[in-house]
């Protein structure tokens, strides 16, 4: 997902990329938020507000994507870094569950 | 009970005693639930006079069958619900992550339970409830943790199976579990609302 907080740059040093090669590097992992019968949209879009400090319209779309499809990426980036985030989803009742990114 | 209003850095409520009964009892056997399932976690055994108290009740209640929560062996559902898989397509590695977070996450969904709990045992005798900013989160979850556990009891999986358990006669016991479900996610909406009117557009 373009542009997200989670993503982080490949390595330290400022080395120009050509876009071939970055589409080789090593996947990432996603978050993958799941719907649910019981927890209130208003919640939903409360938690992903408040813990991935998305804008307010980021975190509804995110929220009515989760309940309109059936799930959600709401963050990416390493395997540590979703696991923390899953754990975090975990924590709010969510459901969650990390995948490598396509 | 009245809705939440922010006043000054905290939300208020003002519960009637039946409410804040149940709600107590409810978290103290989700407290039990929780602490029982994690054999070999060491949870914080801090547990204060209030908790013994509600815990002696509980077993009376529970005596006189009156628990919402199955302990023991049928408690699986609910705490599958409470912790759940976090690999879809991977047992091994959803092992592991469960292996690594089960202390972490069962100590924050008890702490969080016995803050809720220590905000409603400070309202007593005048129903007046206070959630400080610093407890939203305690709260929200709890509420959260709470509605879980009872969408287990009530097999609640889908969003038709609510709606057919809204049109159960009011007398059976399951319509009065449903309806301590609605009612608490009124309470949580109540306490989102007030921290973001938006919230409830």
């Amino acid at each position: 997902m373009a542009g997200d907080m989670h993503e982080e740059p490949l390595g330290g040093v400022a080395i120009e990329v050509r876009p071939e090669q970055h589409l080789q590097a090593s996947p990432g992992w996603v978050t993958l938020v799941w719907d649910d019968p019981v927890n209130l949209m208003s919640y939903v879009t409360y938690v992903f507000s408040q813990y991935f400090k998305y804008p307010r319209d980021k975190a509804e779309r995110l929220m009515l994507q989760v309940h309109m499809e059936g799930r959600a990426v709401v963050s990416m980036g390493r395997r540590e870094e979703m696991e923390r985030d899953v754990q975090a989803m975990h924590s709010f009742g969510l459901w969650a569950t990390l995948s490598k990114a396509d | 009970m009245q809705a939440f209003k922010r006043i000054d850095k905290a939300s208020v409520a003002i519960f009637d005693a039946d409410e804040l009964e149940l709600v107590e009892s409810l978290l103290g056997q989700l407290i039990e639930l929780i602490v029982d399932d994690a054999h070999g976690c060491q949870l914080s055994p801090s547990i204060s006079d209030a908790e013994e108290d509600l815990i002696a009740r509980l077993e009376r209640e529970l005596n006189n069958g009156g628990a919402v929560f199955e302990v023991g062996p049928g408690s699986d559902p609910v705490m599958r619900r409470l912790f759940p898989v976090a690999y879809q397509d991977d047992e091994a590695a959803s092992y592991d992550f469960h292996q690594f977070t089960a202390q972490e996450q069962s100590q924050d969904k008890v702490d969080a339970a016995r803050l809720m709990l220590a905000d409603l045992a400070a309202s007593q005798g005048h129903g007046t409830c206070e959630v400080r900013d610093e407890h939203l989160w305690a709260w929200l979850k709890s509420l959260t943790n709470l509605r879980l556990a009872l969408s287990v009891r009530l097999e609640i999986d889908s969003a038709e199976t609510s709606e057919a358990l809204a049109e159960l006669p009011q007398d059976s016991p399951r319509a009065w579990i449903f309806s301590v479900y609605e009612w608490l996610g009124w309470v949580q909406e109540s306490l989102l609302v007030a921290q973001d009117p938006t919230l409830g557009e």
